[in-house]
């Protein structure tokens, strides 16, 4: 070394090209495989986790179940085109042209000159609703009809009335003792034998009968192993378990005339029967609402409903469009049989929101921490390398390299990872159609926002204990123990 | 000046100052409470000279290398190498001075452990800027004279205490630095290999002329110091020469403890 007496003895250290640094991180990082591994672990987890909660929100519409032909679902809470009044008024005339009857169109008109095509629809649901009730209502009746007559002889024993010995037998007494009560050559005995029968001997005959004799509270299960529908023991018992037999009587009383009611009620919409589906079909493809028309009279729905996010879902379950997305109007087309029209909350956008931010701020804690203890455990690496001639400058962009190589290959290995999990859960909870309905631009976006949000964060995350570490004294850094 | 250094300069007249140390001072803020590490240090480094700074723990001379390696910034005072004062420089300077003017071997080693030997030896080379063949070349050749020929490629977990400060001792060398500091070279190794690593850098002293400064409390560094600097409570206490030292062994010891 030449003796210089002079500052300008001292040169500059001249930063190392950039291939060079390249090389040196890359050799580090392949050297502490393991380490990086666990490094990259950490933001790998949390893109993945963004990239479920992106993904997510593409696949967040709930699909109802398929919806009959002639009807279209409105949101989650109004099911039937017919009660929910957005269908648009018809010209009576127009109506009887299509050919819909006369009767129908003046009863749904109610004395008005239009009426309303959704009104002869819903007709047609609740019809189909009270079919389905009376086929229920009949099997009810059915299983209560036949315990009718063995009840009553029961209660006729509680009467203490005479009771043939036949009729003992055939309403299920044991006819041995049935003939121990009547004695030697009668046909008959008193009620009263049997109750004291049944009360050393329960168990003797069916509890519901044995209860009905002695006018005891009766279980549900009794009940219903005595024959009484399970539905009426339910109603009878009413907050409580056990009933009194004496009601039972009272229902079976009742009941034929619930069983009026639901006839009525189905002669009433039988006239909804007589409209021909072609003349809805026809009429239908004339005054079919738009998706516009709904949308105006969604406000009904409150002011909660996000209409600017509504989505139609077809009864094949393709997605029609996500309509009406960042403002842009509706769209003007038809509504088909069997739409489903999806109009969210404003709160449900609030809470992917919300989801959102969570789901960035594990990302951040995550990377950051993996990041953080990876710069400072080198610390003492760090001051090394200073003592050896290198820049502090060199010092961070090898540690940003070497976060930034982790980066990229973690996000995107998230995001893959991530993308699939949502994708494989959605195909087999809600269904492959939904999945196959996902535009590819969109997934495109969520692989975008996950590698630049994980590259971000690692930048982040990385720069400040690297930067740290670089503008110590060497010395100070030399002596940090990790 | 003191005296002590005034006489030793008259000795030297002729010998080139390597580093000078004046007035340096270094306080720490501890607990809210000021500590005075250094307090003005004065000291005179020829160059080729091997120099031993010997003292108790927490005399300061941990702090005092650091100062004159240019590791940290004193409070006050300067520190000269080469006739160059340090607190003028700039962090490309001073990088550049660390680099090729200085090399440092320490107690506890400070091998970049995922870099193989070889690969510790030739980064400075690489951050000075030297062709990747070269280097190569180079740290080959240092390895074979700190006797680790057969052991470049083992990483620095493969190889024992005393193999690993030699390797150290090689990367000091890499840049043909002018001054090797060592800041208790022997102190993590047990006594054999601390005598090999003393007799490698008395011979590195001798065959490449490097000067040596060491912090040290190992006794066997005395025996072959050309001079001792005595630091006690952030002062220097006696610079003495190696004749003088021999003597006085029994009582230093007795004085250590």
């Amino acid at each position: 070394m030449p003796s210089a007496s002079t500052k300008s003895a001292v040169g500059r250290q001249s930063q190392l090209p950039f291939r060079q640094a390249l090389r040196i991180s890359f050799k580090s990082l392949r050297i502490r495989f393991w380490r990086s591994m666990i490094t990259a672990g950490g933001i790998f987890l949390g893109i993945a986790f963004l990239t479920v909660v992106l993904t997510q929100s593409l696949l967040q519409w709930p699909i109802p179940e398929k919806v009959d032909p002639g009807y279209v679902r409105i949101g989650g809470q109004v099911v039937g085109p017919g009660d929910y009044d957005v269908w648009k008024p018809i010209p009576v005339e127009k109506g009887i042209a299509a050919g819909i009857p006369e009767e129908v169109i003046r009863k749904v008109a109610e004395g008005k000159d239009t009426f309303r095509l959704a009104t002869i629809v819903q007709g047609k649901l609740e019809a189909k609703r009270a079919d389905k009730n009376l086929k229920r209502v009949r099997e009810e009746w059915k299983g209560l009809s036949a315990i009718k007559d063995k009840l009553v002889f029961f209660m006729d024993c509680a009467a203490d009335k005479d009771m043939k010995v036949a009729d003992a037998i055939k309403y299920g007494v044991p006819p041995k003792i049935a003939r121990e009560l009547a004695g030697k050559g009668k046909e008959t005995f008193k009620g009263s034998a049997l109750q004291e029968v049944v009360r050393e001997q329960p168990d003797w005959i069916e509890p519901l009968y044995s209860g009905a004799i002695l006018d005891q509270d009766i279980n549900i299960d009794d009940a219903v192993r005595g024959g009484v529908p399970k539905t009426i023991a339910r109603m009878l018992a009413g907050q409580g378990k056990t009933f009194k037999a004496s009601a039972i009587n009272d229902a079976i009383n009742v009941h034929p005339k619930w069983l009026k009611i639901w006839e009525s009620r189905k002669k009433r919409n039988a006239i909804f029967k007589k409209v021909p589906d072609a003349a809805i079909a026809a009429l239908g493809k004339e005054y079919a609402v738009t998706l516009n028309d709904v949308l105006k009279e969604a406000k009904s729905f409150g002011e909660d409903a996000d209409r600017t996010n509504v989505m139609v879902v077809n009864k094949d379950r393709k997605y029609r469009a996500n309509f009406a997305r960042e403002g842009r109007a509706a769209g003007e087309f038809k509504l088909q049989d069997g739409d489903n029209i999806y109009i969210p909350d404003s709160n449900s956008r609030y809470r992917m929101y919300w989801l959102v931010v969570m789901s960035l701020l594990v990302c951040a804690v995550g990377i950051t921490n993996s990041m953080l203890m990876s710069v400072t455990e080198r610390f003492k690496e760090i001051g090394t390398m200073k003592c050896l001639g290198a820049l502090d400058i060199f010092v961070v962009e090898l540690f940003m390299l070497e976060s930034g190589m982790m980066g990229i290959a973690a996000s995107i290995l998230g995001w893959i990872v991530g993308f699939v999990l949502i994708v494989l859960l959605a195909g087999f909870t809600k269904g492959w159609d939904m999945v196959a309905n996902v535009e590819l631009i969109e997934a495109g976006k969520t692989f975008l926002i996950s590698v630049f949000v994980g590259m971000v964060l690692t930048f982040i995350a990385t720069i400040a204990p690297a930067l740290r570490a670089a503008n110590m004294p060497p010395a100070m850094a030399l002596r940090s123990e990790i | 000046m003191g005296t002590e250094v005034s006489a030793n300069e008259a000795k030297t007249a002729k010998k080139e100052y390597v580093v000078r140390t004046k007035d340096l001072v270094k306080e720490f803020v501890m607990g809210g409470q000021v500590l005075q590490a250094l307090k003005g240090i004065q000291l005179d480094i020829y160059r080729g000279e091997y120099i031993s700074i010997m003292g108790p723990s927490g005399s300061g001379k941990s702090t005092l290398f650091n100062m004159v390696g240019g590791l940290d910034k004193p409070t006050s005072g300067t520190v000269f190498i080469n006739d160059v004062d340090m607190a003028q420089l700039d962090a490309q300077e001073l990088a550049y001075l660390r680099c090729r003017t200085i090399g440092y071997i320490f107690q506890s080693f400070n091998l970049i452990p995922v870099m193989t030997a070889l690969e510790n030896v030739t980064l400075p080379m690489i951050f000075a800027g030297v062709p990747n063949d070269e280097a190569i070349d180079r740290g080959i050749e240092l390895l074979k004279i700190v006797g680790l020929g057969d052991r470049l490629h083992h990483k620095p977990t493969e190889l024992s205490g005393g193999q690993q400060q030699r390797v150290a001792c090689a990367r000091a060398l890499a840049n043909n630095p002018a001054i090797i500091l060592a800041d208790e070279p022997t102190g993590n190794l047990d006594l054999k290999t601390g005598k090999e690593i003393i007799d490698l850098l008395k011979r590195l002293n001798k065959e490449q002329g490097v000067t040596i400064i060491s912090a040290t409390h190992d006794l066997k560094m005395l025996d072959i110091s050309d001079r001792i600097v005595w630091i006690r409570d952030g002062q220097v206490e006696r610079i003495e020469d190696r004749a003088d030292v021999q003597l006085e062994v029994g009582v230093m010891e007795h004085e250590n403890d």
